[in-house]
């Protein structure tokens, strides 16, 4: 049985202009203790996909989709209340600004405490306990001491830890991270990671990376999903993708990861792709990435559809299969 | 760019002052309010040709209450007071008056605010701390009080009254002068012209002046709100303007005494003091929204 | 904490030290009217400092000059008439405070529904009404055309209580005539309409306050984690979101309390309130400057008091500002 089934997701934003479309008709799965990387540039929606999936989406978002499926019950059959408990028992997320997920006027562990009495329960001698093995669990050394903080006295990446630890205290069987180590330095950025990662095999909870590095998914997930302006552009085995990736935009955001070892030639610059994503309200009509894709033809003027490619995965493009022919760019190439 | 066909198009970006017009244009209280207070500045300019009487003419006909009433006149829309001035032609030239004096107030208060609030912002320690501790101490005072406290020194009427209520109201453009020049002197972009061989003119007038602009104009709003409701706090004190003169609050003192009798000479000087309060409130709520300030 | 509060007493001393010398730079406009104080009725700027040193010592001796309305100590009249100012600016403080808060958090839950829209505009209308038209609006209302509020004073002339603490609420019921309880609620009467009026304009500044602050809290990203986690929608709001906004809450407070002091001026004389406020401008109109010098004074310092208390106040409240470990 599936974790997290999304069947045509559609999330838009009531603008004085008119619905704007944020996400449109997105569709993925999560196995049980999956780890799906989700990538796109700042802008692409996907934030919006995890505040989607909890429930977090602000008044002025509507949201559709056919099915929300998450361990087994339909989210889009429950009303707001029932949501938000079945949510909060099933699925956690931490965010990008660590020390502004936890609230400033509350010590560490009357926060942990809070969420250990809605979802452990027990005496507090009990949750107390609970709250240091799990500060112990995501890392911290001495927990005892960092329980009667606060997280203004706290690094990023401690509060990330603490961030990380209330998450576990949910018991979810899904945690979101939704950019959790953009905020953070470099060096605490791959700890975080595998803490991550570790836990996720160890608690068999499936983990949804969100990021717009995919630097740090190409060692971590089972799966990677590529996001463009709302739209699910790829979505297969990470080995498949960063092997042989089937859609320009995948292809480009690999081309774009400079490799260790690139000798610099004077006057080259790093590839990116030219111009920008669209903004919501000015779409391109047919494919969204066509006026910046650097393979285009005349048939991307007509809206391609995510398709399933055999032994490979899913692709939103018309030239999926002559893309796939072509070897990724290689060092000397980009010369 | 690239050979490609360009499937959108760039939409224009407006300048700075067009975005606040714009943002200003779409909020409907604040253009309302706008309006009205045009239309009050209007009835204030032209005061001498719509008041029907001059404000001090005494009619014999006391305690008229407002045309619609039964035992009102016609040709006193809004009745006449205890002395049997037309309280129209009054409310009329007060306006004129109120707005005056208030406009007098703040050029007075801005100008020396704004030119103080420069100096202690881009002085030295020494002085920044001497002049900022005695705006302090003028800010904590209430501000009527230290209003009434000057009145007695220098005596009651018109020109002092103006004089008191200015220096009450300088300490705010200081402060606001202030911290919004220390507050862009502290921002990069700032620290990158000084570096690129700017003089200190051309760094005041081509950055610091036009991004402090939106905190003064918001200033410059409240001050005015401010200065029409303490002139005419003043006069309902006796302390403002005085008899004759048909300011607002000076009308209010006098009416004070028949609020049973005649209502009306209590009600509408106030109500006319409450409308241009809420429309130069409005606009200036306005005015902060549209130009994204922090409140 | 020590250290906090040690520099607080800091601040205030140096606040006050700076308020006498302010104080005393004015007596120099009147020399003569200030001779007990300052000494000296010569302008004799050379000897400034021994001036300002003869004039600290009479202030810190309690010795402020004469009233020119009673030929009494100013420092006793004021002592005397400062109950009724207190008693009426606390109970416009609470008024506003127990209306304020809950209508700002009523319109941050619901914002830009209508009872946002509603909350809002009313805080405009009770900010551009002039206090003294207003107060006017209620007593011909209430008073004179309902007849259900009295119109002036503390009490009614009936009842003889005696003034021990000044308070007339605490005097009423500490007092052994048989008519104690009544009094009371008399004096409760006579409160009604000078609160409500006194309190408007503070009122509306704490409920646009406190509906800026909740936006801001309830736009937060640890409410977010805070719904994630699962809380209830109560605990959210009281407990997450009100506790945060409580800091810019009560820096505002400080600046209510010299709204609340221009109000009073207003308010006594409407209602013929025997307050500081009648006091004064009784001394304004007859020039007594001794009197006018000596209330400016008494009433900064407790300005000054009052700023200091709800700094240490916001010490408490934000921990972003208490000492690290």
């Amino acid at each position: 049985m599936h974790l997290l089934r999304i069947e045509n997701l559609s999330v838009s934003y009531q603008s004085p202009q008119g619905e704007l479309p944020i996400i449109e008709r997105l569709s993925l799965k999560m196995d049980i203790g999956e780890i799906l990387g989700v990538v796109g540039e700042s802008g692409s929606g996907k934030s919006m996909l995890a505040l989607a999936i909890m429930g977090l989406l602000s008044p002025k978002m509507t949201m559709r989709a056919d099915y929300i499926n998450l361990d087994g019950e339909d989210l889009m059959k429950m009303s707001a209340n029932e949501r938000a408990v079945y949510v909060a028992s099933k699925a956690a997320i931490i965010f990008q600004e660590p020390q502004a997920s936890l609230n400033p006027c509350f010590s560490i562990s009357s926060q942990l405490d809070e969420t250990l009495s809605i979802h452990s329960g027990g005496s507090r001698s009990m949750r107390k306990t609970r709250a240091l093995e799990l500060l112990d669990a995501v890392g911290i050394n001495r927990p005892e001491v960092i329980l009667r903080m606060y997280p203004h006295q706290l690094s990023g990446g401690m509060n990330q830890r603490i961030a990380i630890a209330m998450a576990l205290a949910c018991k979810p069987r899904l945690l979101i991270a939704d950019e959790p180590t953009t905020a953070l330095d470099v060096t605490i950025q791959s700890q975080i990671i595998e803490l991550l990662v570790s836990l996720s095999h160890s608690e068999d909870v499936g983990l949804m990376l969100i990021t717009h590095d995919f630097a740090l998914l190409s060692e971590n997930t089972d799966r990677i999903g590529v996001i463009y302006s709302g739209q699910l552009m790829e979505h297969a085995a990470t080995e498949n993708i960063l092997n042989s990736p089937r859609h320009p935009y995948t292809k480009a955001l690999l081309d774009s990861i400079p490799q260790l070892g690139d000798r610099h030639i004077k006057g080259s610059r790093l590839f990116a792709l030219e111009g920008h994503i669209p903004s919501i309200d000015q779409l391109p009509v047919g494919c969204r990435l066509g006026p910046r894709c650097p393979k285009a033809e005349r048939q991307c003027v007509n809206k391609p559809i995510l398709r399933s490619i055999e032994n490979y995965g899913k692709v939103r493009c018309h030239l999926a299969e002559e893309i796939a022919d072509q070897p990724v760019d290689s060092v000397e190439d980009k010369q | 760019m690239s050979n490609q066909p360009q499937f959108y198009q760039q939409s224009q970006i407006p300048s700075t002052i067009n975005r606040w017009r714009r943002n200003f244009g779409q909020n409907k209280m604040a253009s309302a309010a706008l309006l009205l207070l045009v239309l009050i500045v209007l009835v204030a300019i032209f005061a001498p040709w719509i008041a029907p009487y001059d404000p001090a003419t005494q009619f014999s006909d006391l305690k008229v209450p407002p045309a619609w009433y039964d035992n009102g006149m016609s040709q006193y829309l809004l009745g006449t007071d205890d002395l049997g001035r037309d309280l129209f032609s009054r409310l009329v030239h007060g306006a004129r008056l109120s707005l005056k004096l208030a406009l007098i107030v703040v050029v007075l208060a801005s100008s020396i605010g704004m030119l103080l609030g420069c100096i202690t912002a881009l002085s030295g320690l020494l002085v920044d701390q001497l002049i900022m501790r005695l705006m302090d101490l003028i800010l904590a005072l209430p501000s009527l009080l230290l209003a009434i406290v000057i009145v007695a020194l220098i005596g009651p009427g018109l020109p002092n009254a103006i004089y008191a209520v200015a220096i009450v109201l300088i300490p705010h453009f200081v402060l606001v002068t202030r911290n919004a020049i220390k507050a862009e002197l502290s921002k990069e972009y700032v620290t990158a012209m000084i570096l690129d061989g700017a003089n200190k003119t051309r760094l005041f007038t081509r950055s610091i002046l036009p991004n402090i602009l939106p905190a003064l104009v918001v200033q410059l709003t409240l001050a005015f709100s401010t200065a029409i409701l303490e002139i005419a706090a003043l006069g309902f004190l006796g302390l403002g303007a005085q008899a004759p003169y048909p300011e607002w609050g000076t009308i209010l003192s006098e009416s004070h005494a028949y609020i049973t009798i005649a209502p009306w000479t209590v009600a509408l000087p106030g109500l006319a003091i409450f409308f241009t309060l809420l429309s130069i409130n409005l606009v200036g709520d306005g005015l902060r929204d549209a130009m994204d300030l922090d409140e | 904490m020590a250290r906090v509060l040690l520099r607080q007493l800091l601040v205030l001393l140096l606040s006050l030290v700076t308020l006498t010398i302010f104080t005393f730079s004015l007596t120099l406009f009147f020399p003569q009217d200030m001779v007990i104080i300052a000494g000296q009725t010569t302008n004799d700027f050379g000897n400034l400092v021994n001036h300002y040193w003869h004039y600290l010592n009479s202030i810190l001796s309690g010795e402020w000059g004469q009233s020119r309305i009673n030929g009494q100590n100013v420092l006793d009249e004021f002592l005397i008439h400062i109950p009724a100012t207190i008693e009426l600016s606390v109970m416009a403080l609470l008024f506003s405070l127990c209306l304020g808060l809950p209508l700002g958090i009523i319109a941050a839950e619901n914002k830009n529904k209508w009872q946002d829209k509603l909350v809002v505009s009313s805080t405009l209308i009770g900010y551009s009404m002039p206090i003294f038209w207003w107060g006017m609006l209620l007593v011909l209302l209430f008073s004179l055309t309902l007849g259900i509020a009295p119109v002036a004073s503390r009490i009614g002339f009936e009842y003889d209580i005696l003034p021990v603490t000044g308070f007339m609420l605490i005097d009423t019921l500490l007092s052994d005539q048989p008519y104690a309880i009544e009094a009371f609620y008399n004096a409760l009467e006579h409160l009604i309409l000078p609160t409500i009026v006194l309190g408007t304009i503070p009122l509306a500044i704490f409920t646009r306050v406190t509906r800026s602050a909740m936006i801001e809290a309830l736009a937060s990203d640890y409410i977010r984690t805070a719904k994630a986690k699962g809380l209830s929608y109560s605990r959210i709001i009281w407990l997450h979101a009100l506790r945060n906004a409580l800091i810019p809450i009560v820096t505002v407070i400080s600046l209510q309390i010299s709204v609340l002091i221009t109000g009073t001026l207003i308010t006594e004389t409407i209602f013929a309130w025997p307050g500081v406020g009648k006091w004064l401008l009784e001394a304004v109109y007859r020039r007594d400057l001794v009197t006018l010098h000596g209330g400016l004074l008494a009433i900064a310092m407790i300005v000054i008091m009052m700023n200091i208390m709800v700094e240490i106040a916001i010490h408490f409240i934000n921990p972003k500002l208490r000492r690290r470990k």
